[in-house]
């Protein structure tokens, strides 16, 4: 695409809803400033009411910050409708216009840009051929599958050529097959086409594999921003660990600093982890634990018993009594590996890197 | 066949209930009796010239010019009112599931839009000739205007267009709440204006309903019989035209040929409406809402469209304010003070008053429970059982939906005032007859004149309304 790429810019972007319940406001997004920068894409995840999609409807133009502004490039937006706006959406109920066949749908906002009519059928078939859909044009929306149909949708709003693409959870209706297969197709057409795309998801696996980076979101407040890497292995919070992957915390007082390790007292043993910024003696810490970065030996590390001993094929599911403290493992590629049944005890074991203090 | 075996045994079942057998045959007799037979007398009355065959009553009604007149001013007005009706019911529609305005606003709208409905057949005549007829409170009092006549097409229409377009406002209103509003979210975003959206996204989706709304008024036009007799002056239409043959000419043939005219029409476009336009609304229109809609809160678009509506419901609220407010003043265009309820006391009092009130109110209590009842047991048996004349119950109960009372009507004086088939004429029945004193009047023919045949015709007008409800709150 010849064009200039365009990032996205929220500057202290509020939007207050009213509950239909109780009548009262509430902020669905609260004083939210991000950078998504040009070229890239960007996941805003979270669970069911943190304000990801308001955030995105937003950008969008479908609802009106109660504050702030909204930068496309250096340009505010706040003020231009929805069809003035250089973005795109593809939506969660694809949301084509079940009146037109394929070729229209996609055609549609070059009609309205009154393109000539011919570069109109050779931008719709290149893009048609983009998304694997060549040959398809004549058929009427109904008589497509629902992946067919999304990319439909993701051409439609390709062909238009909007500095922004705006995905507002895509492939939730979808089967889980389809939804890997199609997760691939988008990132590979996005890095394709270089343009700056936001993405809206519940689903943690779907931020992974598609995003550059990945916004968290929670009760209207951006929690983590970060690459996937940073926030699997960084998160600033309960919140984000735990939304993220599967984590284990483990509670431990600072007894003293080794360097730039701390070693920290956890359920009565002392345990080298990698110190974070104003660390103080005595104070009491939470660690970050993910479930495969720990294994069972028979000694060396924290004493355990083991609660729940389950052969998943390619691991080894146990969860471990670490003092008071359940912690969950998964151990692979279990076969040929000693085997800690219900009930024995033995010892945890995880390398200081592989884990993180908040 | 397998399938043979559980038909078998699904018939097996049902016999084995006694009471539901004996329900279903009771409604069979009540659906033939009240309203196959009175159609198809019309049709054995129009065809049949005492000796065979015959199209000669078609060739005598046709060559009245009076009857062709009708027909064509019957279907002129059933045309414009249908197209008014339905953008008026579109805009109401339109407004209170797109554009954000204030609660009492919409309220007052949502208002307007329903009182109509449950208004009686021709009030709304009545407030037109008092306030824009020769004498109007409006015509004459406000703008001098003395000759204003209100009498006519354009009375009709107006009027017609006020009573029935609540039920295009409620078919359009439920149709476009159907509407997935992320089509039109999508549209926009592809860069079209509001307008675009409207003319390329939702005016198409709801093209069929839009037809659908189009014709179910045009019926119900075609059939109005109150407005046309009180507000039509001159002008004739297919109803009161009938109504006027069978009661000034004293022509029952004549009448029942006509009534056949009129009952082709208005079953034509039943036809077309139900089996058509309606299987194509809702093969357009299938998808749920995803979320809920963004209202248009554009000052561009709310204020033009509440100006509309706010002139329509003006309208419509004076046309009802004018009965009440009217009946208290001395005389009607003449003098308006003091205010009196010297016309309260007298329609009570003079000229059989009270026993007409009377006996409207007690025939409606007992024709109103036996309506439901039977919607009630025909919209359960549709739904919920399934036995062989399941389909001809319901297509019965629906056929009267497109039956004009003026044919129900006509249908029911030459299949009941000489008994069933005529039967007073019958050596058996007839003077000197064996059974004579037993039926004077012939089979059934003793409840021609009474209670109980209006009882009738009440029942089986609205048993439509009601199985219609009654089914798709079971479904």
């Amino acid at each position: 695409m010849s064009k200039v790429k365009k990032g996205v810019r929220l500057d202290h972007i509020s939007k207050i809803y009213q509950d239909p319940k109780t009548g009262k406001d509430f902020y669905a997004v609260k004083d939210t400033s991000l950078t998504i920068e040009p070229g890239s894409f960007v996941t805003l995840l979270g669970p069911s009411g943190c304000g990801k999609t308001t955030t995105l409807r937003m950008i969008a133009g479908f609802e009106s910050p109660d504050e702030g502004e909204i930068y496309l490039g250096d340009e505010a937006i706040n003020a231009l409708t929805p069809n003035k706006r250089d973005t795109a959406m593809v939506f969660q109920s694809y949301a084509l216009l079940p009146h037109y066949n394929v070729f229209d749908n996609v055609a549609y906002g070059l009609k309205l840009r009154k393109v000539p009519a011919n570069e109109i059928k050779e931008r719709v078939m290149k893009i048609l051929d983009l998304v694997e859909l060549t040959g398809m044009e004549g058929r009427m929306t109904n008589q497509l599958s629902g992946g067919q149909q999304q990319r439909v949708a993701l051409a439609r709003a390709l062909v238009i050529e909007p500095s922004v693409l705006l995905f507002d959870e895509p492939l939730s209706n979808l089967d889980a097959k389809l939804r890997v297969s199609m997760r691939t197709e988008i990132r590979r057409i996005q890095q394709e086409v270089g343009i700056t795309a936001i993405y809206v998801t519940h689903d943690q696996s779907e931020a992974m594999a598609l995003s550059d980076n990945i916004i968290i979101m929670n009760k209207g407040v951006v929690a983590q921003m970060g690459s996937p890497q940073d926030i699997y292995y960084h998160p600033n919070s309960e919140f984000v660990a735990d939304f993220i992957g599967e984590a284990n915390f483990l509670q431990g007082t600072l007894e003293r600093m080794d360097g730039s390790h701390a070693v920290l007292n956890v359920e009565g043993s002392s345990t080298r982890v990698p110190a974070k910024q104003g660390m103080t003696a005595g104070s009491s810490y939470t660690v970050v634990l993910r479930p495969e970065s720990a294994v069972l030996r028979d000694e060396g590390g924290l004493p355990c018993q083991v609660t729940l001993s389950c052969f998943m094929g390619s691991y080894q599911n146990y969860h471990v009594k670490v003092g008071g403290t359940l912690v969950k493992l998964t151990d692979y590629n279990p076969k040929n590996k000693r085997i800690y049944q219900v009930g024995e005890t033995c010892s945890l074991v995880f390398d200081p890197e592989s884990v993180h203090i908040l | 066949m397998a399938k043979s075996q559980s038909a078998a045994l699904d018939r097996k079942k049902l016999m084995a209930d006694p009471v539901m057998v004996g329900t279903i045959a009771v409604l069979i007799a009540f659906l033939t009796l009240f309203i196959l037979y009175p159609l198809a007398i019309l049709l054995v009355d129009s065809f049949y010239g005492g000796t065979g065959f015959t199209l000669d009553t078609f060739r005598r009604i046709m060559a009245m010019p009076t009857f062709t007149k009708a027909i064509g001013n019957t279907l002129k007005v059933g045309f414009l009112v249908g197209v008014l009706s339905t953008i008026v019911g579109l805009l109401f529609a339109y407004v209170e599931v797109y554009v954000k305005m204030g609660r009492a606003v919409g309220g007052l709208f949502k208002v307007v839009s329903m009182l109509p409905v449950v208004s009686p057949p021709f009030v709304l005549s009545l407030s037109m000739i008092m306030l824009f007829g020769k004498a109007g409170l409006i015509t004459r009092f406000l703008l001098g205007i003395y000759d204003n006549s209100v009498y006519g097409f354009w009375g009709i229409v107006i009027v017609q267009t006020l009573t029935f377009f609540p039920v295009c406002y409620m078919m359009l209103k439920g149709l476009l709440k159907n509407i997935d509003p992320s089509l039109e979210e999508a549209a926009r975003d592809m860069g079209a204006s509001r307008w675009t959206v409207f003319a390329t996204v939702t005016f198409p989706l709801l093209l069929p309903g839009l037809g659908n709304a189009f014709l179910v008024t045009f019926i119900e036009s075609i059939a109005d019989f109150a407005n046309p007799m009180i507000i039509g002056g001159s002008y004739d239409t297919l109803a009161t035209t009938i109504y006027l043959q069978i009661t000034g000419a004293y022509d029952k043939e004549g009448a029942a040929a006509m009534a056949v005219v009129l009952l082709s029409i208005t079953l034509l476009m039943f036809a077309v409406q139900k089996y058509y336009l309606e299987a194509k609304t809702a093969a357009t229109l299938t998808g749920k809402a995803s979320r809920g809609r963004m209202l248009i809160d554009d000052r561009s678009v709310t204020v033009p469209l509440t100006i509309l509506c706010g002139l329509a419901a003006f309208f419509v609220i004076m046309m009802y304010a004018c009965v009440p407010i009217g009946a208290l003043f001395p005389t009607w265009g003449y003098k308006f003070t003091p205010l009196t309820f010297k016309w309260f006391g007298q329609v009570f009092t003079r000229y059989h008053g009270l026993q007409a009130f009377r006996d409207s109110f007690v025939l409606s209590l007992i024709a109103s429970p036996i309506t439901a009842l039977l919607s009630m047991i025909i919209s359960y048996l549709v739904v919920k059982r399934k036995f062989r004349s399941k389909g001809f119950i319901e297509a019965v109960s629906m056929l009267a939906m497109a039956v004009p009372g003026t044919v129900l009507g006509v249908g029911y004086i030459r299949g009941y005032s000489g008994g069933l088939f005529h039967s007073a004429n019958w050596p058996i029945f007839a003077e000197g007859g064996a059974l004579h004193s037993l039926f004077p009047n012939g089979l059934l023919g003793g409840i021609y004149g009474s209670a109980a045949i209006l009882i009738i015709v009440f029942v089986v007008r609205s048993l439509p309304t009601g199985t219609r409800s009654g089914i798709s709150a079971l479904r």
